[in-house]
């Protein structure tokens, strides 16, 4: 039993890597297996939303029960989630399909999270003073680099001149070094994606 | 029943590109059982997430995992993801041996599932099952980047963090996490291949601690030290090698104009 436990999963593994591999490579042996594995991903993972669900409410309704610090926002958080969810179900039996969570997203959510996102401009300026310090010659070549290229960004006469310099930064050494970093990430992603398919990084049965 | 091979240029070259990697990492393993010398270049910020498991252990501290704001069911970041979460059966394992606690995030139901397996397993790998429990391994949100990363702020603003160890798909959200460690005075270890994600990585965790681009893929050889990883290392190295004489032949052949249109060849 502990051994079919142990290569249950891996035959799994090495079977769905065979039979996408075999559908990638060729046409009228198993045309569309790989679509039909990636719909069976999402429904599995549709059902296991369920779960998370569960930890997250196992997790406020723990914090609430403690009354510990922050417990107001698990609270704001349970009762948001019974909302959102309420008002699909409610929409749905109620013929308003999905107006009722697409205002709430609209109205709601989105402007939260374009707030939460604006965020990014100040914490961007505040980590940028903190690390653009000249300390040797590293980081004076870092700040100058920096200052290039920003002022290179300004459209005022004094500055045009550092548009071209601007430009150049990015076409040929910037875009140069996210090129190498491309490769590697992609041969990184291919071995990482045969170890597990050979069943070679197991880590989640050991 | 007309079974053809589904073979372009594109095709072809994912097909040598596979079959290449396989020989190098079955000639690498082999090589490697046998003891032949493995050494790799040191990578500073997986020495900085070693002392920072000890620092946790010491203070009593737990660490903050997060694989990504990606997931395993998010096609282009799911092999960083999966990457992330062998890294976390290593840090786990260390963390369990050290005797420091962890907590996990995700923002995905099937990386939450995978990542709770992957820690328990690393604990009860160090021998130490009982250190480990469910309720730190945490889902937040369903493929939500900026709510996810917004969870995670909120985690590291309410507890006590020993340090934070975000691998994975990240993009320019990032920061928010981030700059809410660096303001906690949070020690972090960061890493992502996303280029909308590294400059911001390197700004608020800082040169030392952020794993660039494919580094990230190389931690769990390195922490781990197994036959398989390294070798898989190696297969990489030649690989890239392979890429660079066939890119550089590209350039002599266009330069010269033995061919032409090189660049869309592959494309096709």
């Amino acid at each position: 039993m502990q051994r079919l436990k142990l290569y249950m999963p891996l035959f799994v593994v090495l079977l769905t890597a065979l039979l996408v591999l075999v559908d990638f490579f060729t046409t009228g042996l198993v045309d569309g297996i790989g679509h039909a594995l990636a719909l069976w991903v999402s429904i599995i993972a549709g059902i296991l939303l369920l779960l998370g669900l569960g930890n997250i409410a196992r997790v406020h309704l723990g914090r609430l029960q403690k009354g510990e610090g922050g417990w107001p926002y698990s609270m704001a958080l349970l009762v948001s989630a019974v909302v959102v969810i309420g008002a699909g179900i409610v929409g749905r039996v109620a013929g308003y399909q999905d107006g009722v969570s697409n205002w709430i997203f609209q109205y709601i959510y989105q402007p939260l999270a374009t707030t939460l996102f604006s965020l990014l401009a100040f914490l961007l300026i505040s980590a940028a003073l903190r690390t653009l310090r000249i300390r040797g010659i590293e980081s004076a070549l870092l700040v100058i680099g920096a200052l290039v290229v920003l002022l290179g960004q300004v459209a005022f006469a004094p500055f045009s001149a550092l548009s071209s310099i601007s430009q150049w930064f990015q076409d040929y050494p910037v875009l140069g070094i996210i090129r190498g970093i491309l490769i590697g990430t992609a041969l990184g992603a291919i071995a990482t994606s045969l170890r597990y398919l050979l069943g070679v990084d197991n880590n989640y049965m050991r | 029943m007309n079974i053809t091979m589904a073979l372009g240029p594109s095709t072809v070259f994912v097909l040598i590109a596979l079959v290449a990697f396989l020989i190098f990492f079955f000639i690498a393993w082999s090589n490697i059982e046998q003891g032949r010398n493995h050494t790799l270049r040191s990578l500073r910020p997986l020495n900085r997430l070693r002392s920072l498991i000890g620092q946790s252990a010491e203070s009593g501290q737990g660490l903050y995992y997060s694989p990504g704001s990606g997931g395993l069911n998010d096609q282009p970041g799911a092999a960083e993801t999966l990457s992330s979460l062998t890294t976390l059966g290593e840090v786990s394992h260390g963390a369990a041996r050290a005797g420091a606690t962890l907590t996990v995030s995700a923002n995905d139901t099937l990386t939450y599932l995978a990542a709770g397996d992957v820690a328990q397993a690393g604990f009860a790998g160090a021998g130490r099952p009982e250190d480990f429990s469910r309720d730190n391994v945490r889902f937040i949100t369903q493929q939500d980047r900026l709510a996810y990363i917004a969870g995670v702020e909120s985690a590291l603003d309410s507890e006590t963090v020993a340090g934070t160890v975000m691998l994975g798909r990240f993009d320019s959200e990032y920061l928010l996490a981030g700059e809410t460690a660096s303001r906690h005075r949070i020690p972090q270890i960061a890493g992502s291949s996303r280029v909308e994600a590294l400059p911001l990585m390197l700004i608020s965790a800082g040169a030392d601690e952020t794993l660039v681009g494919e580094e990230i893929y190389a931690a769990p050889a390195y922490l781990s030290r197994r036959p398989a990883l390294l070798a898989s290392l190696r297969a990489q190295d030649a690989l890239r090698l392979l890429i660079i004489v066939v890119i550089i032949l590209g350039v002599i052949a266009a330069s010269t104009g033995v061919v032409s249109d090189i660049g869309n060849y592959f494309l096709r």
